[in-house]
């Protein structure tokens, strides 16, 4: 009986320890990543944005444009902030259209243009990190040349590449997990088809990025 | 039976002994208070009613900030977690903005390291630059000492409290920082972020919250290991 009872005490440590050990306590679902290899080496992955469906928030100071509208409504800035900001948050998809992540972009003016730095977050795969160009007031330049007025709803295309006339917008900078020295560029383009009247965009972002671990 | 009637008390007991070191388990506490470090520190309060936003899959208790935000309903990101925050300096102005995606961690086991956040920041210091930080939080002792007693044992709260709940993934149990834009391009540093929770309520979770944020670049002295 005794001998019984310290068989099931021990029993019971090692299963209970192996449990707290080996027990998967997180088990996130990932998303197959959905990567290309470059002609020259490298690999190639690209992830969309859909405006409206994946913006879950973003709020700047009023000089950084028709983005910076706080969204939802209530997500504002302090007003005492000093400088010019624009932060936006998105749902990421694949290039097929499946949600894998979160993507931050932060965006400030600095000297002539301004400066870009994007973290997108995939579950299980890490955070993969871009640092660009941006330009604040430019999707409103080119909206307004297309013909859009403040306040009416609008339709039409749009299309324009961050970083200018240059072949890429900016570098990938590493990140975490799978993502970890990773290095190369991506080019980030919009695509606008449409604004409504309360100044919400239609479209979508891609970014395309080619990258590779340093040899 | 007389085998297995004590067979099975024994299970019971060896489970309960387990239990019971788990809970007192001294690897898996909290990494303690942060003191004399020559940092430069960032204050903001609660993401859930302070901060700019946040969002979950709309699972849990935490409300969502504002109410009208989406949710993280899809199945690949309803482990994660969005905070939208303002960070203030220490004259408790707002000098820049913090965007934070929080997710349970693999890496979660409860003898050695606790239930871990991996924790991805981007931060914009305004007219400054930006930079990412990369930390692994452990929420085991909040669970343990707050959520867990107030939330499904319904007992009252026990504060104030006091959490330091980074740990790692940079020696010392500290974050790392890595510069991005402007001022802070090509930097590296460490960080620490510490909570003092003064206000805990059994429907909305955390009120009164006053966070820190302690930046430490390489290129200055000491060190953010707790002390």
């Amino acid at each position: 009986m005794k001998s019984s009872f310290l068989a099931g005490v021990f029993l019971g440590l090692f299963a209970a320890t192996g449990a707290a050990w080996f027990y998967p306590w997180v088990d996130q679902a990932r998303a197959t990543s959905l990567t290309t290899v470059a002609h020259n080496g490298g690999r190639v992955e690209d992830f969309v944005v859909r405006f409206p469906v994946d913006r879950i928030a973003t709020t700047g100071t009023p000089e950084m444009g028709l983005r910076a509208r706080p969204y939802p409504e209530g997500a504002d800035l302090p007003s005492e902030m000093a400088s010019s900001l624009l932060v936006e948050h998105f749902k990421l998809r694949d290039i097929e259209g499946n949600v894998i992540g979160i993507a931050a972009r932060h965006s400030f003016p600095a000297e002539d243009t301004g400066e870009t730095a994007w973290s997108l977050t995939i579950p299980r795969r890490g955070t993969m990190r871009l640092i660009g160009a941006s330009d604040p007031g430019g999707l409103d330049r080119e909206l307004a040349a297309a013909g859009r007025i403040d306040g009416r709803a609008w339709s039409g295309e749009v299309a324009m590449m961050l970083g200018g006339d240059e072949s890429v917008s900016g570098r990938v900078a590493g990140g975490s997990d799978e993502f970890d020295g990773l290095g190369g560029s991506y080019t980030e383009r919009w695509a606008i088809t449409g604004v409504s009247e309360a100044g919400d965009l239609r479209g979508t972002i891609n970014l395309r990025t080619t990258s590779e671990f340093p040899r | 039976m007389r085998v297995l009637g004590p067979l099975l008390l024994g299970l019971v007991a060896g489970f309960a002994l387990v239990a019971l070191g788990i809970y007192f388990n001294p690897y898996t506490a909290d990494s303690g208070a942060i003191a004399g470090v020559n940092a430069r520190v960032l204050s903001y309060g609660s993401p859930l009613s302070e901060g700019i936003a946040f969002t979950h899959s709309g699972r849990t208790r935490l409300p969502l900030h504002p109410q009208s935000i989406p949710e993280l309903w899809e199945e690949t990101i309803s482990d994660s977690m969005l905070s939208v925050i303002v960070l203030h300096d220490q004259d408790d102005a707002p000098v820049g903005v913090a965007s934070r995606v929080s997710q349970f961690s693999e890496s979660s086991e409860m003898l050695t390291r606790g239930i871990i956040v991996d924790d991805d920041w981007l931060v914009t210091i305004a007219g400054e630059g930006s930079f990412y930080v990369s930390a692994d939080s452990n929420l085991w002792p909040f669970l343990k000492e707050t959520l867990i007693p107030v939330w499904y044992l319904d007992r009252p709260w026990e504060g104030p409290k006091n959490y330091r709940p980074t740990a790692g993934p940079a020696e010392g149990g500290s974050a790392i920082v890595t510069g991005a834009t402007g001022n802070f391009i090509a930097r590296q540093g460490t960080a620490v972020e510490s909570y003092q929770i003064s206000e805990f309520d059994k429907e909305r979770g955390p009120g009164d919250v006053d966070a820190r944020f302690f930046l430490q670049w390489s290129d200055t002295t000491t060190s953010l290991a707790a002390e």
